[in-house]
């Protein structure tokens, strides 16, 4: 998958971009109890990347999970400069969803599964995302 | 996205800056989640009420659109607080900013009385009554209980959504999308607060959309089986992001429908791995929020007994604002449990345990039998969790 690209249709784009950053791939989280909002740190072993930091990451996720109070975390994490360059979901998640809007960060749901098991964990990448598509590409 | 007249002028800014800003937010997710229009609610309700978990630049934000005019539309009601609002801390600028953010929500209109995560207790919405709900375990008990069509909202959405009237129509507000898919079959009885929360704490970790739950509950009184179910629903919302679970023999007939595949056989033994076998002198009940007739139910002599050969010398009880209302019958309780029991209880009204700082409180380890609790105490509270049978 190294210095290739997928590209995907049909996926549903927060808003019009390109971010680049490190894969950290989880497979499900909870920005409240999962993440520790001082340092950005994942704090969660039953969740994947233990220990790793999400500032600056492009986070790909298959399903979130828990607390409602989440999109505060995330938003006081984007105030603090230690939130994600991107978001990526298979699964739409209203609690992220609204994180990710007062963000204003890049954000896509409705990722396929498949997609989300192919993509290499913790290599860099490069996030374009135009109406409804996006191009990943890892360097 | 269709808007009406009303909806567009509040877009466009014509009634002021706060409403065209909640309303983007509102009309951005929606859209995001495929509505096709907005719907009137009846009752909002905010999390993220904690200092702890909110932070300054949750303060600031809540600060903010207060100062600026922002008022609710319906009513609504909002979480309980970090026992940082109890006055428990010693550092006097947590009380302080912890009531700043309490004082916000009141000043945009979120009822005084409420602070609660179980805000059923305080407006028991009807079947089919559109919600705009944040709080997990609140929506899922509203969704699966009481037949009310709630998404799981954000605690901003919730929030947005009270300053608009209106929420996105979309995913639980249809009941096409009340759809069971997945058959669990519980192969043991559901006996104790305790088995109904790690139950739903597995349920919650292997389904993969709607469950349709059948199983056999034996609770003693209505009060012990609302609070089985309350648990074990409140566990799955903590483990998984499940919006609602049709409950056999409980869910409303006609707020969802059923499209089974797959059945999942639960027996007692693959509970075994969450439950966290360790010693506390320390209990905590409330989480969710227990009434006062629920608390006085588990506080009967028979179950007192059993807790105090386990060992317990302390219980931290929350429940919701409301119940600092009925101080004397609070007094009452106390004191009999010191006198004949030498059991220190602890009664919050309006807080919350896990969204607290409990290692600041010098507690290492809490026994509960609640699931979600001991999902979030470890990271959250920062106190090893421990089952207690209850």
């Amino acid at each position: 998958m190294y210095n290739s690209c997928i590209r995907l249709e049909n996926v549903v784009t927060l808003k019009e971009g390109v971010a680049s950053g490190q894969i950290v791939k989880v497979s499900t989280l909870s920005f409240l109890g999962d993440v520790d909002r001082q340092s950005g740190r994942i704090i969660s072993q039953d969740v994947g990347n233990y220990g790793r930091v999400i500032k600056d990451a492009i986070l790909i996720t298959k399903r979130f999970r828990g607390s409602t109070v989440g999109v505060y975390v995330l938003y006081s994490m984007c105030k603090r400069g230690l939130a994600p360059k991107a978001i990526l979901m298979c699964r739409p998640d209203p609690v992220v969803i609204s994180g990710i809007i007062l963000c204003d960060i890049l954000g896509v749901s409705n990722i396929p599964e498949n997609v989300y098991e192919k993509v290499p964990d913790g290599v860099n990448a490069i996030l374009k995302c135009d109406k409804n598509a996006i191009e990943l590409c890892f360097t | 996205m269709y808007l009406s007249g009303i909806e567009e002028k509040m877009l466009n800014g014509e009634y002021g800056e706060v409403i065209e800003k909640a309303m983007k937010v509102i009309v951005k997710v929606g859209e995001t989640l495929g509505a096709e229009r907005l719907v009137e609610i009846s009752h909002a309700h905010v999390s993220g009420v904690s200092y702890f978990n909110i932070g300054d630049e949750g303060l600031e934000l809540l600060e903010d659109l207060s100062n600026r005019g922002a008022r609710v539309l319906v009513y609504t009601s909002a979480n309980p607080y970090s026992f940082a609002g109890s006055a428990l801390y010693k550092d006097s600028s947590l009380l302080e900013k912890q009531m700043r953010i309490v004082k916000s929500l009141i000043k945009m209109g979120v009822d005084p009385n409420s602070f609660t995560c179980t805000p059923y207790k305080l407006r028991k919405p009807g079947i089919g009554e559109h919600l705009a709900w944040a709080e997990s375990s609140a929506v899922i008990y509203a969704n699966s209980v009481l037949g009310a069509r709630t998404n799981r909202e954000s605690g901003l959405t919730a929030l947005m959504a009270a300053l608009v009237g209106r929420t996105y129509y979309a995913d639980m507000h249809k009941i096409e999308n009340r759809k069971a898919c997945e058959e669990v079959v519980v192969l043991f009885d559901i006996n104790s607060i305790l088995i109904a929360s790690l139950l739903g704490l597995y349920i919650g970790k292997v389904a993969q959309c709607i469950p349709y739950i059948r199983a056999r509950y034996r609770a003693e009184s209505e009060l012990i089986f609302d609070l089985m179910v309350r648990n074990m629903l409140a566990s799955i919302s903590a483990t998984s992001d499940l919006p609602m679970a049709v409950l056999e023999g409980v869910t409303p007939q006609h707020t969802y429908v059923i499209e089974r595949s797959e059945i999942i056989s639960v027996n007692l033994k693959e509970l075994e791995d969450m439950d966290l076998k360790c010693y506390s002198d320390t209990m905590l009940i409330g989480c969710p929020h227990v009434t006062l007739d629920e608390l006085k139910l588990l506080l009967m002599d028979r179950h007192l007994d059993l807790l105090k050969k386990q060992g317990i010398q302390r219980i931290i009880v929350t429940v919701p604002k409301y119940i600092e209302k009925r101080d004397n019958e609070v007094n009452a309780l106390i004191q009999r449990m010191r006198e004949k029991y030498s059991i220190e209880v602890q009664i919050l009204p309006g807080g919350c345990a896990v969204v607290s700082n409990l290692r600041f409180l010098n507690f290492m380890t809490i026994a509960t039998p609640h699931g979600k609790a001991l999902h979030y105490l470890q990271n959250l509270a920062g106190v090893k969790p421990c089952t207690i049978h209850v």
